[in-house]
């Protein structure tokens, strides 16, 4: 303070002043001066006053560009110093707050724990779900890249491959499209690339000549393919990645496919990835013109397209619907084809988005939980350092200044939490991404950039002042004085404490039951999914791809060979039956060509077909599975390539084409071949999820001249399928060295990808969940005990005044149950909101079940009660005399 | 320059405001009008600081540390800006008055003359 001359009072002016109140001030002081000097000059060299005054003025100087400057200079100083008070108070707070919580480590560590854990969580998920939900695709101009399906009339919500004629016609006719190409991801193509003398397997991509085009991808080297080339000529586009491992020389000239020389001619970089089908290392030709490419009826391709600068979706979709009905009018027999277009984004996302906005849900649960548990913890402990706060406040400190000290111990806390949590994330989301691999598309653009750091940021702070803000207001507004007067655990301010600790229990336990629920639905989802029957024996079967070069084998080879290698593959030790099929069960359509009876009730008539799906078998199939013969025959020896043609039927096809009549002994036209139909087997699911489907199969041998068909073997295994792999193996080697066992599988491994995505949100909320629960298991804990000894005084006195220590404990878990049916009541209205959002999720199971909520109400009541025995026991013992000496300090 | 020494009074020489001024606060806290008036008696009317520049010159000061300025009431209920000197002040000033007095001496050499030079000042011409 400034020391004053004597008989000066000081004045109080307020130190924040805006441009007005400076300028007067300014005005004043110099107004005060000229004042001065009028005086001194009428008194001593007697002037007229109006004279002085005029003489005072002129002796000043320049009187407006004075008060300007001095003015100015008055602003700056304002300014300057307010920077260097905030930034001095910044640096006293950021001090004050690491002394304190140096005095408390475990909290501060605790804390900080409990936060890393919230904030880390939410950033891993957030960056997935940036990356591949919000970022748009690592195209140019991705927003103008659109999906192009064909689905059947009859099945609308099937979105199918694209027939060759009809892809024509697209590529011809459609406006709205700068650019149109195909793609072929019908199966997985994978093929052996020697390299060096060694087989190594690489993913190949047959595509159409605008393939690149559309992606505004252009090659690093040399060119990519032209119309001209779309009959599978045997040239390749490689990848960069590739190429450096092929080495200079090798890269300008051919590379050898399953026993094949393509000439490359265009290399890719390394960083470009197919949007459908991910990393590829050859792109191939498509053969757009040869036999099955003009088949209307066979729809075989994907195709992406890039739409024209002036176009829109809806134009597009216009333009096609008009050529459908003009193919349906060129193409008869494929009239029940439509096309379906759809952002390519929106695409790839959609089927994830379900899944991740659900754990977006689910992690920011968790982080309020956790916000909340820390919020109590702050609260609690500014209660016990009331004292402390109350004497700053009267030694000076204002109620804000305090109130912005603890907001700062807060806000370090929250940061040391964010730092942690940051940390924990890298390892969240490589967990994330190898867990989810198949579940979430994208995940090549995940991690942790600019933006996820930002908004981890964002979230430390917002946390941060969050939870500290309960316990700064509460400061704030209390005055010094009160506190100082009563001891910490009197009357209503504590009461109105208690309110608001029980307030926020109620709220954690609330939240730890929509996430419990959510888990548990999901559970009872993935439990009923994985009883599912899917009509096949799952358990201890093996399963390989064999994939035969077509320069080494041709078409009454194949067929030789797989017979012999399914017969010598039974007859190994340990194997009970083997065989092969051109599609494992249950993974998905495949071959789903009209089917026609061509005798029977239903020939001739317009309900003669039907849409089935084709499998090609080989050895004991339907023996290894376990499907049931229900009539007629299996294939065997009879069936060859020069004895008549046959079929054996699923029941469901059998059901279809022949209603009430024996399938056996019927004639079918499956697409273009025509099968005399000799058994009836058992249905199997067309996906995991158990969806019946008509099949019909054919003799391997009996059309191993149509193509050739990459087999799957399955080989059932008396004990366990893995050992017999080197057996396998071995035996193979013995047939042919040369060839390779592809995708060596388990069944159950085959059948549980198709179920990862389930598995992986209840895997993950589950999770959340448990630490939901110990969170909120903590928080009620954690109040019930302070709640003790806060009234350790008052229970002592109920106990000293005869008062049944059974009583007693009654009250505090009476406390407990209380808080937590208020959460309980909470935390069903938000699972019931909740249960909305899981409906996508679930299967055949209700996501407001309410044996399920009434299960998990339950046990959550059960728990608190378990929770409140302990203090409720410390209070039955709390001896009377002791507690009626405590003070609290 | 003609004629004798007038008696108007001298304005500041450039450098030696701040050093007055950290002088006459280092007496007593005074407003700005007192600060001048002191100079001026102190001075019997031969240094006059310009109203304006004395101000600027506060402020510079204020900004530098060495100064501190608070509002206070006199007796005759004005109200009214009070400077003093702070800590930091005052070892501006005894660090300014070292170097006036080596200043002084200096000029004094060069004035002063030495042994086999001619005294005096030259004649005016």
């Amino acid at each position: 303070m400034t020391p004053l001359p004597p008989g000066i009072r000081s004045l109080f002016r307020i130190p924040w002043r805006g441009r007005d109140r400076i300028r007067a001030d300014v005005a004043e002081e110099i107004a005060f001066h000229l004042e001065l000097r009028t005086k001194e000059l009428v008194q001593r060299q007697g002037m007229a006053p109006d004279e002085a005054r005029e003489r005072a003025r002129r002796e000043f100087g320049d009187l407006d560009a004075a008060k300007r400057a001095l003015s100015e200079a008055d602003e700056e100083a304002q300014r300057s110093g307010r920077r260097t008070a905030w930034l001095r108070d910044l640096r006293r707070d950021l001090a004050f707050a690491f002394r304190s919580l140096r005095r408390r480590p475990v909290f501060a560590i605790i804390v900080a724990a409990t936060l890393a854990l919230g904030i880390g969580g939410t950033t891993a998920v957030f960056s997935v779900v940036k990356a591949v939900l919000i970022e748009s695709l690592p195209y140019e101009q991705a927003d103008q890249l659109v999906r192009v399906y064909q689905y059947d009339v009859d099945r609308p919500e099937e979105d199918g491959f694209v027939a060759g004629p009809h892809f024509h016609a697209a590529r011809e006719n459609i406006d709205s499209f700068q650019d149109l190409a195909g793609l072929y991801t019908y199966a997985e193509r994978g093929a052996d690339l020697t390299v060096a003398g060694q087989p190594e397997r690489v993913r190949v991509l047959p595509v159409a000549s605008g393939y690149f085009r559309v992606l505004r991808q252009e090659p690093v080297r040399g060119r990519t393919f032209t119309r001209d080339e779309e009959r599978g000529e045997p040239l390749a586009v490689i990848s960069e990645r590739l190429a450096a491992r092929l080495g200079e020389a090798d890269a300008g000239r051919s590379i050898e496919l399953d026993g094949e020389r393509y000439s490359v001619v265009g290399v890719i970089p390394g960083s470009f990835e197919d949007p459908v089908v991910g990393r590829v290392d050859v792109w191939t030709p498509l053969d757009l013109y040869g036999g099955g490419a003009q088949e209307p009826e066979n729809t075989f391709l994907s195709v992406i397209a890039r739409l024209a600068p002036d176009a829109s979706v809806d134009r597009a979709r216009q333009e096609l619907s008009a050529l459908d009905r003009a193919l349906a009018k060129e193409y008869p027999e494929a009239d029940n084809l439509r096309f379906r277009v759809v952002e390519l984004q929106e695409d790839l996302v959609a089927s994830a988005r379900p899944t991740l906005l659900l754990f977006l849900g689910a992690i920011v649960l968790v982080l309020l939980i956790a916000a909340v548990n820390v919020a109590n913890l702050m609260l609690v402990r500014s209660l016990e350092r009331g004292r402390e706060m109350a004497v700053r406040a009267a030694l000076g400190a204002g109620g804000g200044r305090i109130a912005r000290q603890l907001l700062t111990e807060s806000v370090v806390l929250a940061a040391a939490g964010g730092l942690a949590g940051v940390g924990l994330a890298v390892f969240g989301i490589d967990a994330l991404l190898a867990f989810g691999q198949d579940a979430i598309p994208r995940t090549a653009q995940v991690g942790l950039d600019g933006p996820v750091l930002g908004f981890a940021a964002a979230l430390t702070l917002a946390t941060g002042i969050g939870c500290g803000f309960a316990p700064a207001l509460r400061v704030a507004r209390t005055s010094p004085a009160s506190t100082l007067r009563t001891s910490a655990g009197g009357s209503s301010d504590s009461r109105r404490q208690a309110r608001v600790r029980g307030a926020l229990v109620a709220s954690q336990v609330g939240l730890a039951l929509m996430l419990l629920v959510g888990a548990s639905v999901l559970a009872t989802s993935v439990y009923r999914l994985s009883r599912v029957d899917l009509g096949v024996r799952v358990d201890d079967v093996l399963t390989f791809e064999l994939n035969l070069p077509e320069s080494q084998y041709d078409a009454s080879a194949r067929a030789a060979f797989h017979r012999e290698m399914t017969e010598r593959l039974e007859r190994l030790p340990g194997v009970s039956a083997v065989g092969a099929t051109s599609r494992l069960p249950a993974t998905g359509t495949y071959h789903p060509w009209g089917t026609t009876a061509l005798s029977g009730p239903r020939a001739g008539t317009d309900d003669a077909s039907a849409s089935t799906q084709q499998r090609v078998v080989d050895g004991a199939y339907f023996d290894a599975l376990d499907v049931p013969l229900l009539d007629g025959r299996w294939f065997d020896t009879r069936d060859g390539p020069n004895d008549p043609p046959v079929a054996v039927l699923s029941e469901s096809a059998a059901e279809a084409l022949f209603p009430g009549a024996p399938a056996v002994g019927q004639r079918i036209a499956a697409g273009p071949f025509e099968r005399e139909v000799i058994g009836v087997v058992g249905d199997i699911a067309l996906d995991p999820e158990g969806r019946p489907a008509a099949h019909v199969y054919h003799a391997h041998a009996q059309i191993a001249d149509n193509r050739n068909w990459p087999l799957q073997y399955v080989v059932a295994a008396r004990t366990d399928a893995r050992a017999l792999i080197p057996t396998v193996r071995a035996e193979i080697a013995n047939v042919d060295p040369q060839l390779v066992m592809h995708e060596t599988e388990t069944l159950d491994e085959v059948l549980g990808r198709g179920r990862i995505e389930r598995r992986f949100a209840f895997v993950l909320t589950s999770a959340f969940a448990g630490l939901a629960l110990i969170l909120a298991v903590l928080g009620l804990y954690g109040m019930l005990t302070y709640t003790v000894r806060q009234r350790t005084r008052e229970i002592g006195i109920r106990i000293a005044l005869g008062a049944e220590p059974r009583r007693v404990a009654a009250m505090i878990v009476g406390q407990g149950l209380r808080v937590t049916a208020a959460g309980l009541g909470l935390g069903t209205l938000g699972a019931l909101a909740l249960g909305r959002v899981l409906s996508s999720l679930v299967f055949r199971t209700q996501p407001a079940d309410p044996l399920i909520l009434a299960g998990v109400v339950g046990g959550l009541t059960l728990i608190a009660l378990g929770v409140a025995l302990l203090p409720a026991y410390r209070a039955m013992r709390v001896p009377p005399r002791l507690a009626l000496a405590v003070d609290r300090t | 320059m003609g004629g004798a020494m007038s008696d108007e009074p001298l304005y500041m020489l450039q450098g030696t405001v701040e050093l007055l001024i950290l002088r006459t606060l280092a007496w007593q806290t005074m407003h700005g009008y007192g600060i001048t008036r002191w100079i001026r008696e102190r001075t019997e009317e031969t240094l006059r600081l310009q109203d304006a520049a004395l101000y600027q010159a506060l402020r510079r000061m204020e900004r530098k540390g060495w100064v501190e300025a608070e509002w206070g009431v006199t007796d005759t209920n004005r109200s009214a800006r009070f400077y003093a000197l702070t800590g930091k002040g005052r070892v501006q000033l005894r660090r300014e008055v070292s170097t006036w007095r080596r200043y002084v001496e200096a000029v004094a050499k060069i004035l002063t003359p030495a042994a086999g030079e001619p005294a005096g000042l030259p004649a005016e011409r």
